[in-house]
């Protein structure tokens, strides 16, 4: 039972906040005040109110770590914030497979977008041998 | 297929290149297999709309040399976004990086230049075109009239499309009948021309970037291959995942993200590698590894500046004394990682360098492109899949439009030197020079010009006798802010008639006589040529802002006024497209006979490519090459008569640069003589170089809203040991000095540097802030490049963390008032 009230609780805000996402602009939760991201998501963050550093450790290791594609390729910086990258950020680096994603977005195959699979903030690759996203 | 049941791979590739280098990340672990979120994906319009454009228009990106093909959406006349070209060979998978996916929005910032502008008074003021152009033609023939053609000069940019560096080029030197131009290329690259010109006989690299993806060990060296090549670097480290036995190696001074896939990392003091690279030619031979065949075939020792024969035995004894502990003791590298490099190098069976600034910009860097060649031919690392030596462009269009093209003081079309009589004969008669010129000479000049810096050593004001170069133009480049050594060349560039070419307020156009705007590269078009020879057409995408003009429009207009108005036939043409696309047939006409080929590389046939073109092409037929001097894949082998060449009809490679057909194996001493040195009073080796979010400087990606985020400011990198014995805490600011000049910047403190080695990146414009006041403008005698690698500096606190000036950018209204401060 109280497992059911965590996941409506959490299903409930989700739709709540997907719907805020679609009319009002996100904004970072603290201001940025120009600081790299690093310096409060980054660990051992020595700022008064330091952000969890896991996502910072996943991206480190990542693909996107390794190829110094930084918070901001996918958040924006202030002035273009955004908690969750949409396909169009994505579309700019990897055209072929996000061009697959649009089809099936198109065609109502599904609703997904890339971090449906490739999960925050632990970017993968697939094997190029067999490509997922084919043109 | 059904996504949520594929395979994803178990562990990123930093991890595993990281467990392959011993690095620890220190992060936690991870699960071994990843799922697919949970939940269901939510329905989300926002995420999941598409960008809507009317067109996607080809084009390629101009933020580096890689030479990354794009699309350029276009909605209702406007760029609107921009995405990778899955066809691409250069930036495979269509991947880009920071810069490139936000390119566009250069183009709509506020600091656009919309009109002329003339100083009058002290004071740049709004002009018509006709007014600034007028006057630009009063002064250039008054010049030419009073000092002699040579005292009107020409300073272009790689970035320039091929049409109008060539365009600039045949006004100068067949027109005007003057030398005197010369490109920024020569701060980056002019050592890499000297470097291929003397070891192999003709300028760019025998191979291609496909040789990445062939090769079994990489050498990475004097590049920041993550920072300044990125998506050349995502092309090796996921090369690398595939194939963890392929073996990289990567010598720097800086332990910086390119050697997280390294399984060597090889330090060196800044301008002490070549003792490395001796060092590992001398292991190669002592254990034998060498390649006899090879080597009997097509090397050619010599000594001093090539002119003179000598022996391999000779060349063994020179590099003997480079043993490892020698190299250890010269340049911090251990003597075993030396060893293990020169293993891997000679035994891998295809070995490619790359290497970028980090050779070029040193008072030796052609000796040290000398060193590497050399390494390659002791080793047979040439003419097979893999195996190169290969040097990376720092600008989109520095090969294509400067180097090929010829635009520097000593070359003409086709990368040949001016001095050259044969070839400046055949240009001469290809432009009609004796017809058309305007110069009584009637002749293009054997003798050359004068490089950048002496170019703007040589630019003053008509009451400075000792400065005979009284008038530049000034395009696509900001040579206040990237000359060595500013405080000696801000003021030559104020008091000369300087012009200036740009689409934003710079530090140059602070000093200039007149502004001229220009149009961005996709309100225009035109050619750029990447590092591996591929030429890509960018097809206009927009209409350029009202009162903007391209720089071809530009040159032309200044040709038809210089009287050249039949030599140029393309000057009276309106149409921008259809003006580049005569250009371009006007030059791959020059060039047909030229080992540079390009005459089957069509307007046409590059309008419908989508990967472009890589010369020789002597044909609209031939498909390109994509490895040089080997027989069955170099047209040039085909019909060498043609180009004015002799190939032995059993030769399977030969290098017809040379006329033996062989590499020239130098004795390069690696003494670094002309380099600063470290004293009592200036005890650091700084060094400069760039960042991933910023390039050149910052002009651009400073005025992008996430690059400039990213990167906002300078700072001085300096190692942990060295920040104590100062008495530093990370942020605190310090002023950085050498004999030239000083910056205020503020402190990171690393341990990815070496003790006594120092990091300043080079984007910033803001005064105090800006590294070259700091750095040396001595220069290597043969290319001219200068050193911007190794200056001595003394560091002291000046307060403790304070808040920068970031995202600084010359704005409109500091035009008239120019504080370096």
């Amino acid at each position: 039972m109280k497992q059911s009230i965590i996941f409506l609780t959490l299903l409930f805000s989700l739709i709540i906040s997907t719907a805020f996402a679609q009319t009002e602009k996100v904004e970072h939760p603290l201001p940025i005040d120009g600081k790299d991201c690093a310096v409060c998501h980054a660990p051992g963050s020595t700022e008064e109110i330091p952000a969890d550093p896991t996502a910072y450790q996943e991206w480190s290791a990542s693909m996107h770590g390794l190829n110094n594609v930084k918070c901001v390729t996918c958040h924006g910086e202030e002035s273009t914030f955004k908690a969750d990258s949409d396909i169009n950020t994505c579309l700019s680096c990897h055209p072929q497979e996000t061009t697959v994603i649009n089809k099936k977005v198109e065609s109502a195959d599904t609703a997904l977008i890339c971090s449906s699979c490739h999960k925050v903030h632990s970017f993968t690759v697939t094997k190029e041998s067999k490509p997922v996203h084919t043109k | 297929m059904d996504i949520s049941r594929r395979n994803l791979i178990k562990t990123s590739l930093a991890a595993s290149a990281a467990a392959a280098a011993g690095i620890t990340f220190g992060c936690k672990k991870k699960e071994p297999v990843q799922e697919p979120a949970a939940q269901q994906p939510q329905a989300d319009t926002q995420n999941n709309n598409t960008v809507t454009v009317d067109k996607w228009v080809k084009g390629v990106c101009r933020m580096c040399g890689t030479g990354c093909s794009i699309y350029v959406g276009v909605k209702d006349g406007k760029m609107v976004a921009i995405k990778g070209n899955v066809d691409s060979k250069t930036n495979t998978r269509g991947t880009l990086c920071i810069k490139g996916m936000n390119i566009w929005k250069v183009a709509y910032h506020p600091d656009r230049l919309t009109t002329p502008l003339i100083r009058k008074n002290g004071k740049l003021e709004p002009a018509s075109w006709e007014e600034a152009l007028t006057l630009i033609e009063t002064k250039f023939k008054e010049y030419h009239k009073k000092y002699g053609y040579d005292s009107v000069a020409y300073y272009g940019s790689g970035q320039c499309t091929t049409e109008e560096s060539y365009t600039f080029n045949k006004i100068w030197k067949g027109g005007f009948g003057s030398n005197m131009m010369d490109g920024n290329p020569r701060l980056c690259m002019a050592s890499a021309v000297a470097g291929y010109l003397s070891s192999l006989g003709s300028d760019e690299p025998a191979g291609a970037y496909e040789d990445i993806e062939k090769a079994k060990c990489i050498f990475l060296t004097g590049s920041n291959t993550s920072e300044a090549h990125p998506i050349l670097f995502r092309r090796i480290a996921r090369y690398k995942k595939d194939n963890p036995d392929v073996k990289i190696i990567v010598c720097e001074p800086r332990k910086t993200q390119t050697s997280l896939i390294a399984d060597l990392w090889m330090p060196s003091l800044p301008g002490t590698d070549l003792a490395i690279f001796n060092g590992m030619a001398r292991e190669i031979i002592k254990n034998n590894w060498h390649d006899k065949e090879f080597i009997a075939k097509h090397a050619r020792f010599t000594s001093g500046d090539g002119s003179q024969a000598s022996t391999f035995d000779e060349y063994i004894k020179f590099i003997d004394k480079y043993t490892p502990e020698y190299v250890e003791k010269v340049t911090g590298c251990p003597a075993a990682a030396v060893k293990q490099a020169a293993e891997w190098f000679a035994k891998s069976g295809a070995t490619m360098s790359l290497w970028c600034m980090g050779l070029n910009q040193r008072s030796n860097g052609v000796w040290a492109n000398n060193l590497i060649h050399n390494l390659h031919v002791i080793t047979g690392n040439f003419g097979k899949p893999g195996a190169d030596s290969f040097s990376l462009t720092g600008q989109p269009n520095a090969c294509g439009g400067v180097r090929e093209t010829g635009s520097l003081s000593h070359l003409l079309p086709g990368c040949k030197p001016v001095a050259v009589e044969p070839w400046r004969k055949h240009v001469e008669s290809y432009w009609k020079v004796a017809e058309h010129s305007i110069n009584p000479a009637k002749a293009i000049n054997p003798k050359p010009g004068f490089p950048a810096v002496k170019l703007f050593a040589s630019l003053g004001g008509e009451n400075e006798q000792d400065k005979p170069v009284k008038a530049i133009i000034i395009s696509t480049t900001n040579p206040a802010q990237t000359l060595p050594n500013l405080n000696k060349f801000i003021p030559n560039i104020k008091n000369a008639f300087t012009v200036v070419i740009d689409i934003f307020p710079t530090r140059t156009a602070q000093l200039a006589s007149v502004v001229l705007p220009a149009a961005f590269l996709y309100e225009k078009g035109g050619v750029y040529g990447c590092s591996e020879r591929r030429s890509f057409l960018t097809e206009k995408a927009v209409e350029a802002p009202e009162g903007t003009k391209p720089d071809l429009w530009i040159a032309c207009q200044i040709a038809k006024r210089m009287g050249l108005e039949k030599y140029i036939a393309w000057s009276n043409e309106e149409d921008i497209v259809k003006m580049a696309e005569m250009a371009w047939n006007d030059y791959i006409g020059c060039t047909a006979n030229s080992e540079k080929t390009l005459a089957g590389a069509t307007y046409k046939r590059l309008r419908e490519s989508t990967t472009g073109v890589q010369w020789p092409c002597p044909s609209e037929d031939h498909p390109g090459t994509y490895k040089r001097y080997v027989r069955g894949m170099d047209p040039i082998f085909d019909n060498p008569e043609k180009y004015g060449l002799k190939i032995p009809a059993d030769a399977d490679m030969y290098f017809y640069g040379r006329p033996d057909g062989k590499i020239n194996v130098f004795m390069r001493d690696a003494e670094p003589k002309a380099s600063e040195k470290i004293s009592k009073e200036y005890p650091f080796l700084m060094t400069t170089g760039r960042v991933i979010e910023q390039w050149h400087t910052g002009t651009m990606t400073m005025r992008i809203p996430e690059t400039a985020s990213a990167h906002p400011n300078s700072f001085i990198e300096i190692h942990k040991n060295d920040a104590k014995k100062l008495g530093l805490s990370q942020g605190d600011m310090v002023k950085v000095e050498s004999a030239r000049g000083m910056n205020i910047l503020p402190v990171k403190i690393v341990n990815m540097t070496l003790e006594g080695v120092c990091f300043v990146p080079m984007h910033d414009q803001k005064g105090n802030r800006m590294v070259n006041f700091i750095c040396n403008d001595v220069v290597d005698a043969t290319s001219g490049e200068p050193d911007y690698k190794v200056s001595a500096v003394k560091i002291t606190k000046v307060s403790g963390p304070e808040k920068v000036d970031d995202r600084y950018v010359v704005t409109k209204a500091e035009l008239d008032n120019p504080t370096f401060s």
